[in-house]
């Protein structure tokens, strides 16, 4: 008998109801799920070990329930209850060729940045993968698990360590805490022995407060047996996840809904092939999410991709064992991520496959984000000889069978599985559908995944970020889709451009041809034969300049300079100098108003074009400082024109604010000097009756 | 001269602090149905140049798009923004066309706020005829909605709607190419012959325009030979026959003077684009010397030479 850990109702506690529905995908079959996650997790444990391939084995089989109870200190008796027949069915997915459940398993050696293999498998919920190109992020995938029995799975694991080889067992069991019987009684295993149970609950070796695993080989051996599974032996290392009690008919039942709208025959011809036992199942499965990488052995010609070698009962997936839509995927992904590595991949199975950038501008250096393989393809050329279903019904697309052979536009991230199928969508939505019933039109988007993002980026959070990354922030715990965080436009962007280009693509050629035309010679022709615009003209310059007394460079000699402007409401206070130069006595500085031809309207146009209040007016001039060329200093006086005394003068100057010609609004001032070199400080104070113009003033 | 306005307008430091990216225009133009792109040069005055080189504004017209962001819109409200804390802003491009004198205002297709910002999506198309030489587009924030209630400290902002509030970016396209034309017009007939030229009576071709008034070479596309342009010169070698022998017959016409002829030759008072100071740059740029000592020797020089010059790649 193992120990056992029950986790309680406390606070912050991660109840198993939670982990349960934590994968947020009701929509596909429980047996897709968890191939898609179990390969993606033994995709992510393949990562950064030696070789070129990574394996997955699924096995399916029965057991004796009394057998495998018997290792389940106080459950085992609720078990056999339950469990009362003489065998039951059980479903182990094992990968070799993987790192296995490494890292720590007590609670003291937990390092806050990475729990470890074995920690975030048996004990996280939701704890984010930290390995980069990981296919996993959320941490919640593994609930698929938990999901397809119920609840019990054995994770079994050999790896490597510094003193040699070390296998590690352990049992869980994930129930939802609330689960009632139909007659409302508690239908839970763990509220029997624990009345507050959180629904999660381990087996194990306890030391002090850990659980954990079991080490000793003859032990596991003796659990193994009870499936008829052997250990990992010599240099193997990988993961056993051993699921018991699997509920084979209702997970077959699930595949095709069962208010689907298909035909009788294809469903019989569908239900006869794939899902008469899980086995026949997951084989479709495998090829279905995993098509990239199946059995792929061209990618090591064009990438540093492993490919996976699946295999159900101990018998391979075969490249030539692929349904022939399957294999169009992987030769459409193929032409698409060689193009991403730089290099060319020409299918030989499938020709009219072509391949276009995908090119979105402003988020990287460089506007390629990657490749988009399309095909055109007829139902002969798909299938040759072979007399199969439609695409549609394999991908569980069944109300799509007979239907207008909508496009699919599939993609991927680093582990090779296909995201979706969608046909309908942002990744679609805008192509033509084929005309013809017996023709196809399918996509393959992929990435550049180790691309940055822009170190200047808007939404910093992402600056500099590899694509990839991106991407996997991207998807939600399912991995069935890409949607961009509020404040990028990414993918929409690149989903943009790959429904034009196939669009462009299924249209015609794809290639902007141009029609031929004579008259258009003329550019080509002028360009090369004759000389540019301007050619034979005198140059203007180094000219004599002369002309009228005028014409040579224009005297400044008064400087208007505006130092600080204050605005309150429809009023503003602009402080000034003024400075009259050379021989200049007088000034006059006028308010403009800018009209819409882009020109200047004086106070005197304005009264006679418009004839309306001047949208400006001079409530005050103040002078504060005075200076001629014999008193550089300055002086510092106060003088005030106002409307009504719009003059001021001292001994060496007078000022006046005035109207223009017939107008009621001040909107100039004069200066006139009795001394040269006149400089003069100030606030002119200016209302305005419509602030929305623009004004300027000039000085004569 | 200053320019003055009586309201707090969009500043640069305002714009850095608002976050505003104003993307780089796309300028585009449609021919047989399909968008071709324009390359551009310049910043505030951009020059445009089609690679296909079929592109004029006046026959093809022009698309422009554009995107502009910002990043915290909301920093463009209250006293120490531009707008009241209530009013609503709007985003624009101006255009003015000054040869035409002709302007307009180009609202946003896509204007998009959420919590994290703003992006407007400009996408235009000025048909053919409607502008013509230069085009100046200005980005601008302009009063969208006034503010019901001016709240305290917000009483110097502008609240009318319609004005102008901040200008984010003007540029101005320059359409004038720096390349002349070969007058040449396309007449499709099946009772014409493939090519032929056509000369005015020329009155004096040192001071004549080189134009399509007095010269014009028609082709005619109805027979599959015709030498036409697409993304290459289909038929180049008859092209260059066509030309050879055109550029034989206008010196031809020249030389019924032979005085204008010499003053073709060596530059000897002729008028800006007149056709004998346009021959003249043509005998300059000739990578080869051209033999005016006979008719035979001209026409061949002149195959050779063209060839040559259109052979030559694009150097802009």
């Amino acid at each position: 008998m193992l120990d056992r850990l029950i986790l309680k109702t406390d606070y912050a506690v991660s109840y198993g109801s939670v982990t349960l529905k934590s994968l947020q995908n009701d929509n596909i079959p429980e047996l897709d799920l968890l191939v898609r996650e179990s390969i993606q997790n033994s995709s992510d444990a393949a990562l950064g070990m030696p070789g070129q391939s990574y394996n997955v084995n699924f096995t399916t089989g029965t057991f004796v329930p009394a057998d495998f109870n018997s290792f389940l200190t106080d459950i085992e008796t609720d078990l056999n209850d339950r469990f009362p027949s003489e065998f039951a069915d059980f479903l182990e997915i094992r990968d070799t060729g993987t790192c296995g459940l490494t890292g720590c398993v007590r609670k003291s050696e937990i390092k806050s940045d990475d729990h470890g293999n074995f920690f975030k498998l048996i004990y996280d919920t939701g704890k984010r993968q930290t390995k980069a190109n990981a296919g996993g992020n959320w941490g919640f995938g593994k609930s698929v698990y938990y999901r397809v029995g119920i609840g019990i799975v054995i994770f079994y694991s050999r790896i490597k360590t510094n003193a040699g080889f070390e296998s590690r067992l352990i049992i869980t069991l994930v129930e939802d805490e609330g689960k009632k019987n139909s007659d409302g009684t508690d239908a839970t295993i763990l509220n029997k022995i624990e009345p507050l149970s959180a629904g999660k609950a381990w087996w194990g070796i306890k030391e002090g407060d850990d659980l954990l695993p079991l080490y000793d080989e003859d032990f596991i051996n003796a659990v193994l047996n009870v499936f008829g599974l052997a250990p990992f032996t010599g240099d193997k290392t990988g993961t056993s996840i051993i699921i018991p009690y699997i509920d084979s008919d209702k997970l077959l039942g699930d595949i095709v809904p069962a208010d689907a709208d298909i035909r009788d025959d294809i469903k019989e011809n569908f239900t006869e092939v794939w899902t008469t036992t899980i086995a026949d199942y997951l084989k479709l499965a495998i090829q279905k999410w995993y098509a990239p990488k199946l059995h792929n052995l061209q990618l090591r010609n064009f990438s540093n991709k492993k490919w996976l070698l699946a295999t159900v009962n101990n018998v391979p997936i075969k490249k030539n064992d692929m349904l022939p839509f399957f294999r169009l995927v992987q030769e459409l992904y193929n032409t698409a991520i060689a193009k991403t590595y730089g290099k060319d991949y020409i299918s030989e199975l499938f020709e009219d496959i072509s391949c276009e950038p995908v090119n979105v501008r402003n988020y990287f250096d460089g506007m390629t984000t990657g490749y988009l393989s399309v095909i055109k393809i007829s139902t002969d050329k798909l299938n040759g000889t072979q007399n199969l279903l439609s695409p549609y019904d394999y991908i569980g697309h069944f109300e799509a069978d007979g239907g207008l052979n909508e496009p699919i536009v599939m993609c991927t991230r680093d582990p090779g599985m296909v995201i979706d199928y969608p046909i309908a969508g942002p990744w679609v939505k805008g192509i033509t559908p084929p005309e013809d019933q017996n023709m196809f039109l399918f996509g393959f988007y992929m990435p550049i995944i180790e691309k940055r993002l822009r170190e200047n980026l808007n939404v910093t959070e992402y600056a500099g970020m590899e694509f990839g990354e991106y991407l996997r922030r991207c998807e939600a715990s399912d991995h069935m889709g890409w949607d961009d965080p509020a404040k990028m436009q990414l993918v929409a962007k690149i989903q943009k451009n790959c429904v034009r280009i196939i669009e462009e693509k299924s249209s015609g050629d794809g290639e902007k041809k141009i029609e031929a035309t004579a008259s258009k010679l003329a550019n080509k022709l002028g360009k090369k034969l004759l000389p540019r615009i301007g050619y034979g003209k005198k140059s203007n310059a180094g000219g004599s300049g002369s002309g009228s007394g005028s014409g040579g460079a224009k005297i400044v000699n008064a400087v208007l300079d505006f130092t600080e402007q204050r605005m309150f409401g429809n009023r503003m206070e602009i402080d000034f100098t003024l400075t009259l130069m050379h021989s200049k006595k007088s000034a006059d500085i006028t308010v403009l108003i800018a009209s819409e031809g882009g020109g200047w309207i004086t106070p005197k146009s304005w009264q006679e074009d418009i004839g309306t209040k001047f949208p400006v007016e001079i409530e005050k001039l103040q002078i504060t400082s005075i200076s001629y060329s014999s008193d550089n200093s300055g002086e510092n006086v106060d003088l005030i024109c106002l409307p009504a005394s719009p003059e001021c003068s001292v001994d060496v100057a007078s000022f006046s604010i005035q109207c223009a010609e017939e107008s009621k609004e001040f909107s100039s001032v004069s200066v006139k000097a009795s001394v040269f070199n006149l400089k003069i400080s100030g606030t002119l104070s200016l209302f305005a009756i419509d602030k929305k113009y623009q004004f300027s003033v000039k000085i004569d | 001269m200053n320019n003055l306005y009586f309201y707090p307008k969009l500043t640069d430091a305002l714009k850095d602090k608002c976050g505003f990216t104003v993307g780089k225009y796309v300028f585009t133009y449609s021919f047989q149905d399909k968008s071709f792109g324009l390359k551009q040069k310049g910043t505030s005055t951009i020059k445009l140049s089609d690679p296909l080189e079929i592109w004029k504004v006046e026959t093809e017209g022009i698309s422009i798009s554009k995107t502009v962001s910002i990043a915290y819109p909301h920093l463009l409200f209250g006293p120490d923004g531009i707008a009241c804390t209530d009013a609503a802003i709007g985003i624009c491009i101006m255009w003015t066309n000054k040869t035409l004198t002709q302007t307009g205002c180009i609202l946003p297709e896509s204007d998009i706020e959420t919590d994290t910002g703003r992006v407007c999506s400009f996408n235009y198309t000025f048909d053919p005829g409607l502008v013509q030489g230069d085009l100046e587009l200005s980005v601008i924030l302009y009063l969208k909605k006034k503010a019901d209630s001016v709240q305290s400290g917000e009483e110097k902002l502008n609240n009318e709607e319609g004005v102008t509030i901040g200008e984010v970016e003007t540029v101005v396209l320059d359409f004038n190419s720096v390349y002349m034309e070969f007058p040449i017009e396309e007449y499709n007939s099946p009772n014409e012959p493939l090519w032929w030229l056509y000369f005015s009576q020329w009155e004096d071709p040192k001071v004549d325009l080189f134009d399509r008034e007095n010269i014009c070479l028609y082709l005619n596309p109805h027979y599959a030979a015709c030498p036409m342009v697409g993304e290459e010169i289909k038929n180049f070698d008859l092209l260059v026959d066509i030309m050879a022998t055109t550029y034989m017959m206008i010196f031809q016409k020249i030389n019924e003077d032979p005085e204008d002829l010499k003053a073709t030759q060596q530059n000897l008072g002729l008028e800006n684009n007149s056709i004998c100071s346009i021959m003249h740059q043509f005998i300059e740029s000739c990578p080869e010397p051209l033999h005016f000592e006979s008719q035979e020797a001209l026409l061949k020089s002149l195959h050779i030479n063209i060839r040559k010059m259109l052979e030559e790649g694009d150097d802009q």
